[in-house]
């Protein structure tokens, strides 16, 4: 295959067709990145870091073939590596005013702390073993449809999904045993 | 499920409770802003230190189009001045100031002064302040808003008010042999003995009548109107009760009795104006999304102020785009704030009166779907770039007065709902300079643009916290500033701050910490930096909505307010009360869905 040339939107159809793509799957790379990160303003960043690879990138033939599950495994990605960047500095939770994030019910009172003693639990993770616990914790995902995303077979993530959970425990047993 | 496991179960559940629920609008504001970024060579460069460019050449244009913009501007502005010059000949007097409290100023550029003469042409401003008052020759008084310019003119039979911008209540005498007309850039009034209001907006003109008649030319059309009635001559411009519309007044309650008189009989509310008739959306589909109950999550600041055994209403959200409008779990209750023009989160917590009275619970109960189309080419929304921190700005989509319309439209068609504006007399506050004089600093050049610029800059200084406040986290000044640079410190907002703001910019913080109506008495004009320290305000940006808006004079949280106003800022926030405008529920039924 000869060199691809600089992959740049030069037409407006592709200019139109990058909004589309952006319009379509921004919201999931951003809703994952602030999940995994507990800040609007990193989450924007990495939204920004990904779609700016996509858009100087010619759209590869992973993406293609199942974008979704391609910009998810790319936010997972970024965001790790931003926590991993900050792992020395705890995280500023930012207040409840300023990201208006629906208050914790009255069945629990999830304090910053343990946001944050999980956040560098989940930097230590690969990539592989966060991607899964946020599709089964955040999306609320069922193995079978971790696996189909995944392209693994449920029993792989299944025994990813135990050995996650008891990495995490053993990084968060100080914080868990005062959650009740 | 072993007992670790339970545990472990419930704090990952916890842990990402609130990304599950975040609104859909935040995320969409996020995406925009990142959006906005990309198109931004800028914006990238600074953030990813990239050095090539791979934006779609259309977009450089963004870039030349305000430049274009401020030349042309540049350009018509100086021909105005220019003509504006020329015309300001010395003429007979038409008129004097009566009252002028600083903010009003004349051709010159000079301030004009109680008793000043105000000839043929010359043009009359009003900056900040309260306006001006001038007294007509023939008796009649014209009070100005601020943010107001005029001049005055002999005309055939009377005398002319040209009203270049802003706003005017006219007390006309009563005229003997002529008339007095006022004139905007696309209407003519003209009187023979009556109070009205005029509007000059730059979508077009507005008058309103509170005593009396007025004869309204627009082109070859002539309209009269009556008390109580108001034409505009776009569908874009607000429209909001003439109650409303006068509250600027130093005269206001005396008018808005005024007008009490005129109109014995509140007139329903009409759907303004044949030309705003024609606002509709083109299909519209509605779907009863469910109900809520008394106590049930709301996922917004409503859910807190709401407490136990109230039905949060706020609780839609709103994604629009050029050609379609889709209400997620909108209550009737939302959907009418929204079509007023009201935040809905505020009124659900204001009283004594509340903006909305009347009808069953279901118009907070129940939550519907619905989906419209924009008719093509209505572009129902305003783009307005909003400072985001760091110095960048991000569009917002602002719904505009005509996507308003369309839901008014939406509202009558398909819930039968008939509205009436009636008017209450409720508390408002005036904010007046206190005895000591303004301690407020003027922003200059080269001092940050940006609140959170401010707050770095005022941490370095380790002057951002109070005593108490760094005493309540258990640092240093020192340690604080150090910790606040790394951001590993938890810090709870910055009071209530100002960063190249105007007093205006003040008033709208204060409005929405007391949720009461400010009318600005400073006549103190300019930018200036100020911030009120938690301490000395017990409402951040939100928290009266959380409190339920327990800021009533007498209660602690009002009275740290107005002690730390005039401490911190040398400035009087005054109880009183005056005219409020309610929209009451007349008629409504629930839609058939579709």
């Amino acid at each position: 295959m000869s060199p691809v040339a600089a992959p740049q939107p030069t037409s407006v159809r592709e200019a139109q067709e990058f909004e589309q793509i952006y319009r379509e799957h921004a919201p999931l790379v951003y809703r994952t990145a602030w999940g995994v990160l507990g800040s609007r303003e990193d989450a924007e960043d990495v939204v920004q870091a990904i779609f700016l690879k996509l858009l100087r990138s010619d759209y590869r033939p992973n993406f293609q073939q199942n974008s979704k599950a391609y910009l998810y495994r790319a936010a997972v990605n970024a965001s790790l590596d931003v926590l991993k960047a900050r792992r020395r500095r705890p995280v500023l939770v930012e207040n409840i005013e300023r990201l208006d994030v629906p208050a914790p019910d009255s069945t629990g009172n999830f304090d910053d702390d343990m946001h944050r003693r999980l956040f560098e639990a989940i930097a230590q993770l690969s990539a592989e073993a966060a991607e899964t616990v946020l599709l089964r914790y955040m999306e609320s995902k069922s193995v079978t449809e971790i696996a189909a995303q995944q392209g693994v077979s449920r029993t792989v993530v299944a025994v990813r999904l135990f050995r996650t959970r008891a990495r995490l425990r053993t990084l968060l047993r100080g914080a868990m045993e005062n959650e009740r | 499920m072993t007992r670790q496991n339970q545990r472990f179960h419930h704090v990952m559940t916890q842990a990402f409770a609130p990304f599950r629920d975040v609104p859909d609008e935040q995320i969409d504001m996020a995406c925009r802003r990142v959006l906005n970024d990309l198109h931004d060579d800028a914006g990238r460069v600074a953030v990813f230190e990239e050095t090539d460019r791979t934006s779609p050449p259309a977009l450089a244009w963004r870039w030349m189009r305000p430049v274009a913009a401020l030349a042309t501007a540049a350009v018509v502005f100086a021909v105005l001045q220019l003509r504006v010059v020329h015309e300001s000949v010395s003429r007979p007097a038409l008129a004097r100031v009566e009252v002028a409290d600083g903010g009003a100023y004349r051709n010159s550029g000079e301030p004009a002064r109680n008793g000043d003469s105000i000839a043929a042409g010359s043009p009359v401003r009003t900056n900040g302040g309260t306006g001006a008052v001038l007294a007509l020759t023939d008796g009649s008084r014209v009070e100005m808003r601020s943010q107001s310019e005029l001049s005055l003119e002999r005309a055939d039979d009377g005398v002319r008010i040209r009203l270049n911008r802003g706003g005017i209540i006219v007390n006309a005498a009563k005229q003997r042999d002529g008339h007095l007309y006022v004139q905007t850039k696309d209407v003519t009034v003209s009187v023979v003995g009556t109070v009205f209001l005029v509007n000059a907006e730059d979508a077009g003109s507005r008058v309103a009548v509170i005593e009396g008649e007025v004869r309204v030319t627009q082109g070859a059309a002539q309209k009269k109107l009556l008390a109580g009635e108001q034409v505009a001559t776009s569908p874009a411009m607000a429209a909001p009760p003439v109650g409303d519309a006068i509250a600027w007044s130093r005269n206001a309650v005396a008018l808005v009795a005024l007008l009490q008189q005129s109109t014995l009989v509140p007139p329903p509310m009409q759907e303004p104006a044949t030309t705003e008739r024609r606002e509709r959306f083109e299909v519209v589909s509605i779907r009863l999304r469910g109900e809520t109950t008394a106590g049930a999550r709301s996922g917004g600041p409503a859910d807190a102020a709401g407490g136990p055994g109230r039905v949060p209403a706020c609780a839609g959200g709103m994604d629009l785009d050029p050609r379609r409008v889709n209400f997620r779990g909108y209550s009737l209750y939302q959907l009418i704030t929204m079509a007023y023009g009201g935040d809905c989160y505020r009124w659900e917590l204001m009283s004594d009166p509340a903006p909305l009275e009347g009808g069953p619970p279901w118009i907070r109960s129940a939550l519907w779907d619905i989906q419209a189309l924009i008719p093509e080419g209505a572009l129902p929304y305003t783009e307005r770039f909003v400072d985001i921190g760091g110095g960048k700005t991000a569009p917002s989509h602002i719904p505009g007065p005509r996507l308003q319309m369309m839901v008014r439209a939406l509202l009558a068609d398909r819930f039968r709902l008939v509205l009436g504006r009636e008017t209450r007399e409720g508390p408002m506050f005036s904010l007046t300079v206190a005895a000591g004089g303004p301690r407020l600093t003027p922003w200059k050049d080269g001092d940050p643009v940006t609140e959170r610029e401010m707050i770095d800059l005022l941490a370095r200084n380790q002057t951002l916290l109070s005593e108490q406040e760094l005493s309540a986290l258990g640092v240093t000044a020192a340690q604080f500033a150090e910790r606040w640079a790394k951001r590993t410190i938890e810090f709870r907002g910055p009071g209530l701050m100002g960063v190249k703001a105007s007093i205006a910019d003040l008033v709208v913080q204060l409005e929405r910490a007391t949720l009461w109506p400010v009318v600005d008495r400073t006549a103190i004009k300019g930018e200036f930096n100020y911030r009120l320290p938690r301490s000395e305000n017990p409402f951040g940006p939100i928290q009266p909505r959380l409190m339920g808006g327990a800021s009533a004079p007498g209660t602690p949280a009002f009275d740290a307010l107005t002690a730390g106003l005039e401490r911190v800022l040398g400035l009087r926030l005054e109880p009183g009360r005056g005219p409020r405008d309610v929209l009451v529920i007349k008629a409504v039924e629930r839609p058939s869905e579709n």
